[in-house]
């Protein structure tokens, strides 16, 4: 297992390594100036000014010195500071991650406890009225945009029902309660629309597993159908589901722009968009390779979830 | 007998009490509240708060909260004294302040000449970067005693007091800025209010300051910033009354919020649309064929399509009607005519037209509307035109290093005074006038006349005719007014809405005397 976890985590820094290598470049490639836009028209309307500030910035000297400069700061774990307020990159990074994933996870709890109980129903019934009902609640919940989902629930909740306020975010530290109102709707858009994909993908598997034979076998010796099921089909079947709530729990780290944006929470995605438009060089860099930590994480979070579930991956491993 | 005097004396009582009642209860209702919270939703990200780099109209509010400058403007659009107590101008060249007494930083040390000179000089250097650099190139400061300031300019400038008057001047404290603060997340002024907490984008929370030169002022206990770049949330923050009070209020939702009973929307035109011909490039450097997109333009369309009804016209120069520059015969100088459009085309030696590319922001509609409809003008008039969209960084590029055809381009009035028009189209100071390859020695001229001049009615006939060269040669196709509108609830109070330079310094003129019913 330390052997399997060691090599592992060699992998994932030589995966960090060139995924930031890649970043770094392509982003100093776009067109665009951050000074230009830290100035404005009037303040960068002198090259002299526009130089000298992009001298303090660092940003005078070739691409691949600010890269090794940038390099030698990560070594000992300084990403930078943002180019737009001097702000070291890992506090602002360090103060978004939470309340990213606490949207995140608040949203995958919701999706996980409403959609595999909703994916082995339609599996079950899968001809029957409360299949079919499972199987639409799933299409409706992830073919609709977030957008139109977080759009429905601001109508519902705030402004007809008046009960949870349509935006914003507080500190949990500074009003809990208040805290937990603003998450609710962030939660629910992405609880909803992820809800799903669980179950989808919890009643392909599980009809898949049901038809094997070992769940035969389990029925012939007499056990009766709920014990097959619950105790035999649902661990085996849940197997793809965790690798899939996995992945997309990656892709939510820097992908919840609309939520972050429609509901006002200052997480890690709304803070990305803003440093590339800005054109925050640091900012862009540190956040993603913050991302691409936390992917790395997860998956391997992962791997040691469905080594515990299937003991055939702790064998293999 | 002494019943009667009693009933007559019960009846002037009552009568009086019925006419005096409203009247009190009006007063009463007048007298501004003390205390109380004001929570407001901008559309800016503030991601600064260097009070000499302008980030957007939010930060003029929290800047003009957090800082004072020499001198002001009240509601009434006036210049007023602000840290100086007066002024004198004893030639058009040299501007002597002389400081209130007593002032004091929020950090409790006095402020005094040395801040002001080194809050100027900070502007006028290189390694700041400030937003009015440009307008204090050249300029001499120096100090007398502990309360005057002397400005010595290179030449004659009449727009220097309004210069001077906006949040981009504010004054800084010497010696605390020598102890090397972040000055771009912390903040030591003397403005009605203190910043207790900020979080760059996210949100900003000011406190009274109990050591406001005003006395009595701000009525507000605490502003809370809440920076909500997304419209419809900023929108309904406000139904929800999860916000006070919201800015830019988009165009669309202009109209609903009026409708609400609870809710007052204030708006003034503070920036104007244009189309940037690039005079570098042929055809663009013939006036006629500027002229031509100038009448080919239907301005009545763009303003109820992309604007919602809520972006005049401008037919004529970019002057308000409430200025005392506003010229009514030049206001209707250009009018929806794609045939006499042609006529120029032709005139100018294209009666077949010829293609042009239309760079354009993407990341509002109402830049994306506007383009959309001019491109379709352009086509009756035998223009062929494709449409480019860029994000905000890619319009900066492409702006500075003159690689456009046309753009449309959004500019907020930069001066309550026609000697903006420096700004935007003279060669010395110009940061506009670049990107489009124009230069007229007449207008220049004018511009410096302009500049030089004091007696209103003197600038008045020079700024006449700075506008009529500018319709005559249309560096730039002035298309409307964007209307800039502010939406609060009801017991929000104290609050006007300027027009014009004044647009986006509205709200925090009004930060100091806003008060919560």
């Amino acid at each position: 297992m330390l052997k399997f976890l060691g090599r592992r985590l060699a992998a994932s820094i030589l995966i960090m390594a060139i995924a930031s290598t890649v970043v770094f470049f392509s982003i100093h490639i776009l067109p665009g100036d951050p000074v230009l836009i830290l100035l404005g028209e009037q303040g960068a309307s002198n090259p002299e000014v526009v130089a000298r500030i992009r001298g303090q910035l660092h940003l005078d000297v070739s691409l691949p010195q600010q890269f090794w400069l940038w390099l030698k700061g990560l070594a000992v774990g300084d990403l930078g500071k943002s180019l737009e307020n001097d702000l070291p990159v890992a506090e602002v990074i360090s103060r978004r991650i939470p309340r990213s994933l606490e949207i995140i996870i608040a949203g995958l709890v919701l999706a996980a406890t409403l959609g595999i109980p909703l994916g082995t129903i339609a599996a079950r019934r899968r001809r029957r009225f409360h299949g079919t009902l499972a199987s639409a609640l799933a299409v409706v919940g992830f073919s609709s945009p977030v957008f139109v989902t977080g759009i429905l629930l601001v109508i519902f909740f705030s402004l007809w029902l008046g009960l949870l306020p349509s935006s914003g975010y507080i500190a949990f530290s500074e009003d809990p309660l208040q805290h937990l109102l603003f998450l609710c709707m962030p939660a629910l858009a992405i609880g909803i629309n992820f809800m799903g994909v669980v179950t989808r993908v919890s009643r392909a598997s599980l009809t898949d597993i049901l038809r094997r034979d070992f769940i035969r076998a389990a029925r012939a010796k007499g056990l009766s159908a709920s014990h097959t099921v619950y105790r035999h089909a649902l661990p085996n079947a849940l197997i793809p589901v965790i690798t899939v709530i996995g992945v997309r729990s990656g892709n939510l780290l820097g992908g919840t722009v609309i939520i972050e944006s429609l509901f006002d929470w200052p997480g890690l995605s709304s803070l990305l968009v803003h440093a590339c438009f800005a054109r925050d060089y640091p900012v862009i860099q540190g956040t993603l390779l913050a991302i691409f930590a936390m992917f790395i994480l997860i998956s391997l979070l992962i791997d040691l979830c469905l080594g515990l579930i299937d003991p055939r991956m702790r064998v293999q491993s | 007998m002494k019943k009667k005097m009693k009933s007559w004396f019960l009846i002037v009582l009552l009568s009086a009490a019925l006419i005096l009642g409203p009247v009190a209860l009006a007063a009463l209702a007048e007298t501004p509240k003390v205390g109380g919270k004001l929570r407001y939703g901008t559309v800016t990200e503030v991601s600064s708060l260097d009070p000499h780099i302008y980030v957007g109209s939010a930060w003029k509010v929290l800047i003009e909260g957090l800082y004072g400058q020499l001198v002001g403007f009240n509601q009434n659009a006036e210049l007023v004294p602000e840290l100086a107590a007066s002024w004198e101008i004893p030639n058009a060249k040299t501007y002597i302040f002389k400081l209130r007494s007593g002032l004091e930083f929020q950090n409790g040390e006095p402020l005094t000449a040395a801040d002001v000179k080194y809050s100027l000089e900070r502007i006028k250097d290189p390694d700041t970067g400030a937003t009015l650099r440009p307008n204090l190139e050249g300029v001499t400061i120096t100090t007398s005693g502990d309360d005057t300031i002397r400005i010595e300019l290179p030449q004659p400038d009449a727009t220097l007091l309004n210069v001077l008057a906006l949040p981009e001047a504010s004054i800084v404290s010497k010696s605390w800025m020598e102890t090397g603060p972040n000055i771009k997340v912390q903040a030591n002024g003397t403005g009605p209010f203190k910043l207790d907490r900020y979080e760059p984008g996210v949100k900003a929370i000011l406190f009274r300051n109990p050591g406001y030169f005003k006395k009595g002022q701000p009525y507000l206990d605490e502003v809370e910033f809440r920076m909500i770049k997304n419209d419809d949330a900023r929108v309904n923050a406000l139904r929800t009354k999860a916000v006070d009070m919201i800015d830019f209020v988009p165009w669309k939702d202009i109209d609903a919020l009026n409708r609400d009973s609870d809710i007052i929307v204030e708006s003034a035109g503070g920036a104007f649309m244009n189309l940037w011909l690039n005079a570098t490039k042929k055809p663009f450097d013939d006036p006629r064929v500027r002229r031509a997109f100038a009448f080919a333009i239907d301005r009545e369309a763009i303003s109820k399509a992309a604007f919602f009804g809520h972006g005049s016209p401008l037919y004529g120069p970019p002057t308000t009607s409430d200025s005392p520059y506003y010229n009514r015969d030049l206001a209707n100088s250009f009018g929806y005519d794609p045939q006499k459009a042609k006529a120029l085309l032709k005139e100018a030696g294209y009666p077949n037209g010829f293609d042009l590319e239309i760079s354009v922001y993407q990341g509002m509609t109402i830049y994306t509307t506007t383009a959309q409809i001019v491109q379709a003008n352009l086509k009756k008039i035998g223009l062929k035109a494709s449409l480019k969209l860029l994000e905000w960084a890619s319009v900066v590029e492409k702006k500075n290093s003159g690689d456009y055809d046309i753009m449309v381009y959004g500019v907020s009035v930069k001066l309550p005074d026609p000697g903006a028009y420096s700004y935007y189209f003279g060669a010395e100071s110009t940061y506009w006038a670049k990107p489009i390859g124009f230069r007229d020695d007449r207008l220049e001229e004018l511009l410096i006349q302009g500049r030089a001049a004091t007696e209103i009615s003197a600038r008045k006939q020079i700024y006449h005719q700075v506008e009529k060269r500018l319709i005559d040669l249309s560096p730039w196709v002035f298309i409307n007014w964007r209307e800039t509108a502010q939406a609060f609830h009801k017991k929000v109070k104290g609050y006007k809405q300027l027009g014009g330079g004044l647009a986006e310094l509205s709200p925090g003129i009004a930060l100091p005397i806003l008060w919560m019913e």
